[in-house]
């Protein structure tokens, strides 16, 4: 029976879950100035609704 | 508490009312801008990316076809072709464009918590950077953008089955790379 280090072992023993696949890739947000500008270029009204803070990525401090 | 319009009301009122296009926008600019961040590990080519996929979506907005997948689907099968062009009018991809990216996360974001889960995050990111393009692509899609096995059928070409397969697959590939990383004392 091989022996792993104590933060290996869960991982070699549960196998590769989305929610690390989520922590290690966490949804990067676009600058919130580019969001704005990108909203005005299109005309889609965009440019108030842009100016709130920008969005967290949800999954890995949730599952943190 | 109002359920929030559906993607596909807003594509149909869209098609007369800019602002409808708006609200699609803001729902998918952040998935879209993170999946091509990942596939080209460049800001600067991502934030081009996101604004031709939407420059497309909204002169394409009369070709969506409700059949053929949702509106997300539709979103980043346009963003894929965009990227396939963009790989192509380049020599090579890059090396490792998810630790690219993931390097160019703002550091004033809290983004994870302590050494330990940081140190966890980078072997996954290591392990991920040695699958092939096609895996990481299909893990993108399933795990960063939150796709259905039915709308990442329809970005990648394949069956709804065979996508529940590849990704099987995929995870069990990418268990062994991690394993390697953490091989027996």
């Amino acid at each position: 029976m091989p022996r792993y280090s104590r933060r290996a072992a869960p991982r070699c023993e549960l196998g590769v879950t989305g929610k690390q696949v989520r922590r290690a890739l966490p949804l990067i947000p676009p600058r919130p100035a580019f969001r704005a500008a990108l909203g005005e270029r299109l005309g889609i009204g965009y440019q108030e609704s842009a100016m709130r803070a920008p969005v967290q990525p949800p999954s890995p401090r949730r599952d943190a | 508490m109002t359920n929030p319009e559906p993607d596909q009301a807003l594509i149909d009122r869209a098609r007369g009312d800019r602002a409808a296009f708006g609200e699609l926008y803001e729902r998918y600019v952040d998935r879209i801008y993170a999946y091509v961040l990942y596939r080209t590990g460049s800001p600067p080519d991502a934030e081009d990316l996101t604004q031709r996929v939407f420059s497309q979506a909204l002169a394409a907005l009369g070709g969506y076809d409700p059949a053929g997948g949702s509106v997300g689907g539709w979103l980043f099968t346009i963003a894929h072709n965009l990227l396939a062009n963009y790989h192509r009018t380049r020599a090579r991809r890059p090396a490792a464009p998810l630790e690219a990216a993931a390097d160019a996360i703002d550091p004033a974001l809290p983004v994870l918590e302590g050494l330990e889960a940081e140190e966890d995050a980078r072997a996954v990111r290591r392990a991920l950077d040695r699958l092939s393009p096609d895996r990481q692509h299909l893990i993108l899609l399933k795990f960063v953008v939150g796709l259905s096995n039915a709308d990442i059928g329809r970005v990648l070409g394949k069956s709804e089955g065979a996508i529940k397969s590849l990704l099987r697959r995929t995870l069990a590939a990418l268990r062994r790379e991690l394993d390697k990383d953490h091989a027996p004392i």
